[in-house]
């Protein structure tokens, strides 16, 4: 069983360069921490493996995703919330998915409770520090139960609280597989088992 | 006094019902239009920007090739009728809210169509999010569009026939009592189209208010 593989694909960006991406193979409930300087194609990784990728920006080798797109879940480095509130931004990828409405304000509660942030389900994204930010966007992310997490440097803005949550909510979900981008280790709460993986070897 | 009630009524209800008719698939396409970044969609879009200037009095004309008796239309016998003007300005109102519509939604935040795509909303739920998150954009764009249906002439003088109780609106009333001499009643009825021009115009400063609250 095997959750997603990366295997000599490379990626071209709009200026014409071309990146090799890290050879990769992921079993369910890894932690890989993908460090890199920046413009490596970290997040271009996580954003094909995300598929969310605009264009198709793949050239060669090939991308295998068996996990359903249902199933993966991403947080971008900058999130961004709907307007709307804290509550009804965790709820939108369960409606997505047809939820019904009642186990929807359930499990986003648990969600956002799990990442410290209940105290936030009644605000909207004003006035929102940018570690809560990244907190409500991790509750969003987790909240469907994913497959497969990818995190584009998720430690940047939280706080320690939301590390110490964040580190909590992986230990708790052994089979989840987890692909982290950082500038430099560390790009995992402390005390989380990880496998690092280098990117950026410029293949033209 | 009556008179002028009246026809306030059927200005009123008449561009509704154009704003209604031209949203329902204006709305969805300025939501394809702003969300998309293809060169397909930006030559779509300066086509509707500079639709937003088509003559009132060319639509007018074209409704009127129509529906009059020799028109492909003549047999519904629409010439002179409420639905005649209200088809007229469905085609003023179309390309304002696609233009307006489609520039609000790509007002919004880059990260806002990632987003989606990463919580995996397709479809109509994505249509209608992208309606909510551009919301006071959206509400401009419409009432941008009711406005142009309220004062317009064109359509209403050359489809509509200015028949009283049917067809009159407040600016084909206006160009009548001009013509026949009678400047006060022009003025007053001036008056009241101007007060429904104002109404518009504050419900749009009060929506855009909304859109830099809602932040």
């Amino acid at each position: 069983m095997i959750v997603a593989v990366v295997s000599s694909a490379s990626v071209r960006f709009d200026d014409g360069r071309t990146v090799r991406l890290p050879e990769l193979r992921i079993a369910p409930g890894e932690r890989v921490v993908v460090v890199g300087r920046n413009g490596t194609g970290k997040s271009t990784l996580l954003r094909v493996l995300a598929r969310i990728a605009v264009a198709d920006p793949l050239v060669g080798g090939t991308v295998d995703l068996p996990t359903a797109a249902a199933d993966t879940a991403f947080v971008a480095a900058r999130p961004y919330l709907l307007r709307g509130t804290v509550l009804w931004n965790v709820e939108l990828p369960l409606a997505a998915r047809g939820v019904p409405r009642a186990a929807r304000r359930v499990r986003a509660m648990a969600a956002l409770a799990e990442m410290g942030a209940e105290s936030l389900a009644a605000r909207t994204r004003v006035g929102l520090s940018d570690g809560e930010v990244q907190r409500v966007a991790l509750a969003r992310a987790l909240v469907t139960e994913p497959r497969l997490l990818l995190l584009d440097e998720a430690l940047a803005s939280l706080d320690e609280v939301g590390a110490t949550a964040l580190a909590a909510a992986l230990r708790a979900r052994e089979d989840l597989a987890v692909v982290a981008a950082a500038p430099a280790e560390p790009a995992m709460p402390p005390g989380v088992k990880v496998r690092v993986v280098r990117s950026g070897e410029t293949s033209s | 006094m009556n008179d002028v009630a009246e026809a306030t009524g059927l200005t009123l209800a008449i561009s509704v019902a154009s704003v209604v008719f031209a949203t329902i698939p204006a709305l969805p396409l300025a939501v394809a239009l702003g969300l998309s970044r293809s060169r397909a969609a930006d030559v779509a879009l300066v086509a509707a920007r500079t639709a937003m200037a088509f003559p009132t009095v060319l639509a007018g004309l074209v409704v009127y090739g129509m529906v009059s008796r020799h028109g492909p239309l003549g047999s519904l016998e629409l010439l002179y009728t409420p639905s005649a003007i209200v088809a007229g300005e469905v085609m003023l109102a179309f390309p304002l809210v696609v233009a307006l519509g489609a520039s609000a939604v790509r007002g919004l935040d880059p990260r806002f169509e990632e987003t989606l795509r990463g919580l995996g909303v397709t479809g109509v739920r994505r249509m209608l999010l992208t309606v909510r998150e551009a919301g006071p954009g959206v509400v401009t764009a419409i009432l941008a569009a009711f406005a142009r249906c309220v004062t317009e002439l064109g359509v209403a003088l050359l489809v509509g026939g200015n028949l009283k109780g049917s067809t009159r609106t407040l600016t084909t009333a206006i160009a009548l009592e001009t013509s026949r001499g009678d400047f006060d009643r022009a003025v007053h009825l001036g008056c009241v189209l101007l007060a429904v021009a104002v109404v518009v115009n504050v419900l749009l400063a009060w929506s855009s208010r909304g859109r830099s609250a809602a932040r």
